[in-house]
């Protein structure tokens, strides 16, 4: 059974003046476990697509099954909370909250899931181990590198085992070394918890290390590769 | 245009051509500012709101200052009319200052030459006294009217005109008729033909110097208007009977006599003012030229060939008086007699009547040798009291004060050759013939006085007749004579008045804008905090604009185009909103003294006023602060690593610290240095509470270099927390003064600098207090950390923030803690002001109580009265003190500057030192057990004296203690007194107790006996207690009424201190109302920031909700930062505001016996009122961020 399942999903942005139409009827299934790359030029929809697979936006039309359910149709809470335990996020700015450390960006995900605090901290810190990052564990994201930084999203994303990770160009602000490095971590990860990554990037060289490629142009998938 | 406005708008000038001409020099940079500022148009308009309530401020305290100044301007305008200077002396009679009597010749002197001056328009005679005046037909009456005598054809033919703007003149009244205004109408209830009696005193044709009381019935002829006086006679607004001038003249026995000339200057009554300084000088010449001898009252006429210089009016004349006379005669060899003329009262205990002792000297070998201490009695005399030659007598004489002297005398007999010589009409008026000297004596009393004489003869002249001799010495005394001999002086009263109402209004507004410096400082943080937050919003932005090309100076220049768009629009709103909220501030000041029913509605109107000067200024000042806030924010945050600015990475923070920062330690050292010895030089412990705290803070940059900043920075904080509040007083304070208002604005704002270094720098101890105590909550755990989280991480700005808000809780607390001891103190005051007493009454000097008691009231008043004190009072002047110990001073000034100041002599009896309520501030605690000691203390001993509690404070009726250590008389102090009579009664005083009341002003309070024997005093005051259940005010009017001719007025004495508690108690309410203002100004600083916060934030918002953040979560964070910030400064405000209140209620109450009290309730209202509105502010942005899509939050880039 397909883990995330959209059928002719729209997404039109109205910014009063013009329509833009991100997505214009696209289908897509991803089976448990996958490691996908959706690739694309600028404007073609990518962070749109993931976006509204992960529930982060609203659908226009269409429908999003994640593990059968239908994740629009649920209230804003129950989605949060869905997000919140079974799903992981990686942004290409990282996202970090500035005014936290490594340790405490990565257990905000357990304090939001209703973690104790001291369980919280043991499991960010496992986490932040598992990325290789343990003795920055009380740095503010200003004193990391990006590669560091993205490493704690990572992190982060992964700290609730999550069933799903969205990654939106998570080596965009990175150099090759440090993208590769990122990219073989996320593929480690994979392929040890067996959780799904959706990884939206236009880097082919990242693309090429994912099982399945999925290419977009004008909303609509154009082309789709497996490795 | 004033110096300030013209500088202000030179200010402004350059302010707008700089930036104009930098604007049109970097167009694209101005452009990029002007986008900036049209941007995001609900920020501008916070952001304006935060930037113009200082200016608001400002404006509203000078709004109040022109109001103020109108009314009082206004009210000097409509008292005085036409009159802009006024020609008056004054005389001392017993216990009273009166206007002297003078002669109307002066007057048609001056008139004569000042009418042609082109400045005069008017000139005018006028009687100013007052009387007492009964209703005949109510029943009702008035002890103290104002009698004024005008002089219809000089009204007519000068500017002063008519009295009621028709055509209404006194000529038109008959000698039987009055015209009274329609004050004194509505006090008497008079209409038109009632009867009214009218009591006067009218100068006695058998005693010159002594007043007969008459009693007079007139009918009223004509009411006048109130509004028709206006800028008429109204003169200070009293209630006023009006007559023609000799009707007035007549009445009091005085032809051709007037006690004021009236002058008006070109133009009408606003514009006359202007002139007063140009004529004064011209007026005074003119006033020395019209007085002669005559007005001095002495007159030559020859008597059996002789020339006689004598007194016409008092019967006696300083001998100085005839010094011409007497050099004269020396150079003419002529023979001059020296006689003065003693009036006897008792002879060896008998009662004589119309005798006087004549004392005589002559330079004639021939005339008669009187022998010291001996009297040569008329033959016939001695006959009909039995005097035989060789016995002693005692004779007791008396001076025109009733001053009494015993003399003991050799008796002889005068040879009759000499009895012979004397003129009938004196040998029938002579008791007997002494020394000159002794008849000195006998007037004197022994002390020490100018010589007098009754008459001067001169005979036997060479070279010269009587007449030449005459007319000679005449000219030269004429010549010598100014108007300081007749104690006339010229009084520019308009201009003096209206001088007193400009200093009364600026005062006011003054005391506004020092009240508002709190919110004015907040505000300025505020701006601080606005821009620093606009450059960290914008610094990705600025970083690239750096990157592209553009140097730091450029973006400064970005920044002070935006601030001053903002900083101009703001000082524009401020400035019109100030003109609302002074108009609120009159209008509670008008609704406080209306509701007060002494003042009563129509007397106590303060018509809104303002004007755009003020305006301008209080824009021109507004955009000065913001403008050089803005240089320095700008100058700040232009200084930025571009990579780190374009990648939002905060700038490290240095481990140690750098030289430049080192060099800033030493700065800000010297800084406090240079304060501190301000504090040396000035004696203004406000310098010290700015000075040491900046040392401090210092030296701890300094120690940076050594220690963490946070070691530094709690150090820091803590030691300046220390001196503030911790009892450190060392020697060389003790002469400062730490209660004038840079001290309460320093402590204010210092000690809320050292409580935020020590928060701040201490903030993970506070964080996780918090958590431990809140974070059990499964959500609150994650909504707290980043509730927390962010205003800790930005220190600065936090601390800002709660400085801004903590300073205004503060100040707001002070207020609120001042005004709620004040009011607690009421009762307590009431009984230490009132000395138990409910009524005091003080009658006319000149009609004084003969024998009040108890058992001579009326039966009426009996019922009513429990208890009633007769005072004796007179007026004496303090010649000397005690140098080495004591800084005496009159109102505040040392007693060798200040001018004469006269005292109340008063005279208290044994049964009042028995039963006096009165409390003392300070007594001889070591001679005296009690309070009732030292008052029973002056029953004993009449070199002892008791002082009233102005003396320590400055003027009037004071509310509140005096300050103890304020630098007036003290315990132990001796004072040397002199009574004003000139008649040298002096006496050392030893002050051993000060009252702790200030009803009695400016009071020296003896023996009664004293008072009475030896300085002329008069029964002419009385304290009352009533019996329980009597209505004071009623009993009060009572009083007036059955002794209306006495000039009795009475006084609620507990109703006028309630009055006075009643109007402190609500202007403090106001004050607390005005720094209310303030409240806005930190309400409106968190709302623009959370708002900010809120945009700055949205990326991350979007991230929250991705990894679960639920919408209320986000709401809550904000609401929860907010109210942490709010929250913290609330109670660090308050927390200092009560440290600082327990230092004012040590120094000003504990004294007074109050408790120390801490308005909790008026906190609380004002706190929850503060935090309820900040969070009404935070709500909206945050609910709004968290309905945003998450998506859309990550997306979002400025």
């Amino acid at each position: 059974m397909a883990i995330i399942k959209a059928t002719n999903v729209y997404k039109t942005y109205d910014t009063g003046k013009i329509q833009v139409k991100a997505l214009r009827g696209l289908d897509l299934e991803v089976q448990k476990g996958d490691m996908i790359a959706v690739m694309g030029p600028s404007g073609c929809g990518k962070t749109t697509l993931l976006n509204c697979l992960s529930g982060l936006d609203d659908l226009t039309d269409g429908k999003v099954l994640i593990e059968g359910q239908d994740i629009h149709a649920m209230k804003d809470n129950p989605r949060t909370e869905y997000r919140a335990k079974k799903m992981g996020f990686i942004f290409q700015s990282f996202n970090l909250l500035p005014v936290l450390t490594a340790v405490e960006n990565v257990e905000l995900p357990l304090l939001v899931s209703g973690m104790k605090t001291k369980e919280a901290k043991q499991k960010a810190e496992k986490a932040l181990d598992l990325v290789g990052l343990m003795d920055w564990k009380d740095h503010k994201p200003s004193e990391m590198s990006g590669g560091q930084q993205q490493r704690v999203t990572i992190a982060r994303s992964l700290v609730n085992d999550p069933t799903i990770v969205w990654a939106d160009e998570p080596t965009g602000n990175l150099d090759t070394k440090n993208s590769l490095e990122v990219m073989d971590l996320l593929l480690e990860l994979n392929k040890k918890n067996k959780q799904t990554f959706v990884v939206v990037t236009h880097d082919p060289a990242i693309g090429k290390k994912c099982k399945r490629i999925i290419e977009m142009r004008s909303g609509v998938i154009a082309k789709e590769f497996s490795n | 245009m004033d110096t300030t406005s013209f500088c202000l708008s030179f200010l402004v000038v350059i302010i707008i051509v700089i930036i104009a001409a930098l604007a049109l020099t970097n167009r694209i940079i101005f452009k990029m500012a002007l986008r900036n500022f049209t941007r995001r148009k609900v920020q501008s308009v916070i952001v304006i709101a935060g930037l113009m309530i200082g200016t608001a401020i400002i404006s509203s305290s000078l709004v109040v200052r022109d109001t103020m100044i109108n009314t009082f301007e206004v009210d000097v305008y409509r008292s005085l009319g036409e009159v802009d200077e006024e020609i008056w002396g004054t005389e001392t009679w017993t216990n009273a200052l009166y206007y002297k009597y003078f002669s109307e010749s002066i007057y048609d002197s001056i008139s004569r030459n000042l009418t042609k001056l082109p400045e005069i328009d008017g000139v005018a005679p006028v009687i100013d006294d007052n009387g007492a005046v009964f209703n005949l037909n109510t029943m009702l009456g008035e002890p103290s009217a104002a009698l004024l005598g005008l002089d219809s054809s000089v009204m007519r033919e000068s500017s002063f005109g008519d009295l009621d703007g028709n055509g209404y003149y006194t000529d038109s009244l008959a000698e039987d008729e009055i015209a009274i205004n329609s004050r004194l109408a509505e006090d008497m209830d008079a209409s038109v033909g009632d009867e009214v009696q009218l009591s006067y005193g009218a100068k006695d044709p058998d005693n010159p110097m002594g007043t007969s009381f008459m009693k007079k019935n007139f009918t009223v002829a004509k009411i006048i208007l109130e509004e028709d006086l206006y800028g008429k006679a109204n003169y200070n607004q009293r209630k006023t009977i009006f007559f023609e001038l000799d009707t007035l003249q007549n009445l009091f026995n005085r032809p051709r006599e007037i006690n004021k000339i009236w002058i008006s200057n070109k133009g009408d009554y606003r514009e006359g003012e202007k002139y007063t300084s140009d004529v004064n000088q011209t007026i005074k010449e003119e006033l020395d030229n019209a007085i002669g001898i005559s007005d001095l009252g002495l007159d030559f006429h020859s008597f059996d060939g002789n020339l006689v210089l004598s007194s016409t009016t008092t019967g006696i004349f300083p001998l100085q008086q005839a010094g011409h006379l007497l050099e004269a005669a020396k150079n003419s060899n002529a023979t001059v007699m020296k006689g003065l003329m003693v009036p006897a009262i008792t002879l060896n205990n008998l009662p004589i009547f119309g005798l006087n002792v004549m004392g005589v000297v002559s330079n004639d070998p021939v005339g008669p040798q009187i022998e010291d201490n001996s009297i040569y009695f008329l033959e016939s005399v001695a006959t009909t009291y039995g005097i035989t030659n060789g016995s002693s007598v005692e004779i007791v004489t008396m001076n025109l004060e009733g001053i009494q002297t015993q003399t003991e005398l050799q008796v002889f007999i005068l040879p009759t050759e000499f009895e012979g010589m004397m003129p009938d009409e004196i040998r029938a008026v002579t008791l007997g013939v002494v020394d000159f000297d002794t008849s000195q004596y006998m007037l004197h009393g022994g002390a020490y006085s100018e010589l007098m004489a009754s008459f001067v003869m001169v005979s036997g002249l060479d070279n010269v007749t009587m007449d030449q001799l005459k007319d000679s010495v005449t000219e030269e005394m004429n010549e010598d004579l100014d108007s300081t001999i007749l104690n006339l002086e010229v009084h520019e009263l308009k201009s003096d008045n209206v001088e007193a109402a400009r200093e009364g209004g600026e005062g006011l507004g003054t005391l506004f804008m020092i009240f508002g410096m709190f919110s004015i400082i907040a505000g300025v943080v505020l701006i601080i905090n606005i821009f620093v937050m606009l450059s960290e919003e914008r610094k990705s932005e600025m970083g690239m604009a750096r990157a592209v090309g553009m140097k730091g100076k450029h973006l400064v220049r970005m920044y002070i185009f935006e601030g001053s768009l903002y900083a101009f629009v703001a000082a524009i709103v401020g400035a019109l909103l100030g003109l609302f909220f002074g108009w609120a501030i009159i209008y509670a000041f008008e609704y406080i003294f209306q509701s007060i029913e002494e003042f009563g509605e129509e007397s106590f109107n303060i018509p809104f006023y303002f004007t755009w000067t003020s305006i301008f200024v209080a824009f021109s000042i507004g955009l000065f602060i913001t403008f050089i806030t803005i240089i320095f924010a700008s100058t700040r945050i232009s200084k930025l690593n571009i990579i780190r600015a374009i990648r939002r990475i905060p700038e490290p923070r240095p481990p140690r610290a750098k030289k430049r920062v080192i060099y800033s330690g030493i700065i800000v050292v010297i800084i406090g240095l240079f304060l501190i010895s301000m504090a040396f030089s000035t004696e203004d412990g406000g310098y010290y509470l700015a000075g040491l705290p900046l040392v401090i803070l210092g030296f701890s940059i300094i120690a940076h270099k050594w220690v963490s900043i946070r070691a530094a920075m709690t150090a820091a904080g803590l030691v300046i927390l220390f001196f503030m509040f911790g009892p450190i007083e060392f020697s060389f304070m003790e002469d400062w003064d730490f209660s004038g208002m840079t001290s309460f604005v320093f402590s204010g704002v210092f000690s809320v600098l050292g409580a935020i270094l020590v928060v701040m720098f201490n903030s993970n101890i506070l964080l996780n207090g918090l958590q431990k105590i809140f974070g059990r909550g499964k959500s609150t755990r994650a909504v707290l950390k980043t509730a927390i989280s962010y205003p800790m991480d930005n220190k600065f700005k936090t601390g800002m923030t709660l400085g801004m808000f903590a300073l205004i809780i503060f100040t707001v607390t002070v207020i609120a803690m001042i005004a709620s001891m004040q009011a607690s103190q009421g009762d307590m005051m009431l009984e230490q002001q009132s000395g138990g007493y409910d009524i005091i009454g003080v009658t006319n000097p000149r009609t004084p109580f003969e024998n009040l008691t108890l058992e001579t009231l009326p039966p009426e008043l009996q019922n009513k009265v429990d208890q009633i004190e007769v005072l004796s009072q007179s007026i004496v002047t303090i010649i000397d003190y005690d140098r080495e110990e004591v800084h005496i001073t009159t109102y505040g000034q040392p007693i060798d500057t200040a001018k004469i100041e006269q005292y109340q002599l008063i005279g208290v009896s044994e049964s009042f030192m028995e039963n006096n309520g009165y409390s003392l501030l300070e007594w001889d605690e070591e001679r005296y057990e009690t309070e009732r000691d030292a008052w029973n203390a002056l029953d004993d001993n009449s070199s002892l004296c008791i002082v009233d509690g102005t003396k320590l404070a400055f003027s009037g009726i004071s509310v509140g203690s005096p300050p103890p250590d304020f630098g007036g008389v003290y315990i132990g102090s001796k004072i040397v007194i002199t009574d004003m009579g000139g008649q040298n009664r002096t006496r050392e005083l030893e002050v051993i107790g000060i009252m702790d009341q200030s009803f009695f002003i400016n009071a020296i309070i003896i023996k009664k006996d004293v008072v009475k024997n030896e300085y002329g005093g008069v029964d002419s005051m009385f304290v009352a207690k009533l019996k329980s259940g009597e209505d004071a005010d009623a009993v009060a009017k009572e009083f007036e009424k059955n002794y209306l001719e006495h000039g009795l007025q009475t006084f609620d004495m507990k109703g006028i201190i309630n009055t006075i508690l009643s109007l402190s108690n609500n202007i403090m309410y106001l004050m607390e109302g005005f720094l209310g203002i303030g409240l806005l100004v930190g309400i409106a600083g968190i709302g623009i920031i959370s708002y900010r916060n809120v945009i700055e934030r949205r990326q991350q918002i979007g991230m929250l909700r991705a990894i679960g953040f639920k919408k209320s979560m986000v709401t809550k964070s904000f609401l929860i930062e907010t109210s942490f910030i709010t929250i913290l400064a609330i109670f660090l405000g308050i927390i200092l505001g009560i440290g600082i209140g327990w230092q004012i209620y040590k120094d000003g109450f504990q004294d007074s016996g109050v408790g120390f009290v801490i308005p909790w309730a008026n906190l609380l209202i004002i706190s929850v009122i503060a935090y309820i509105a900040t969070l009404i502010f935070t709500i909206y942005p945050s609910l709004k961020a968290s309905k945003i899509p998450p998506a859309e939050a990550l997306r979002y880039i400025e």
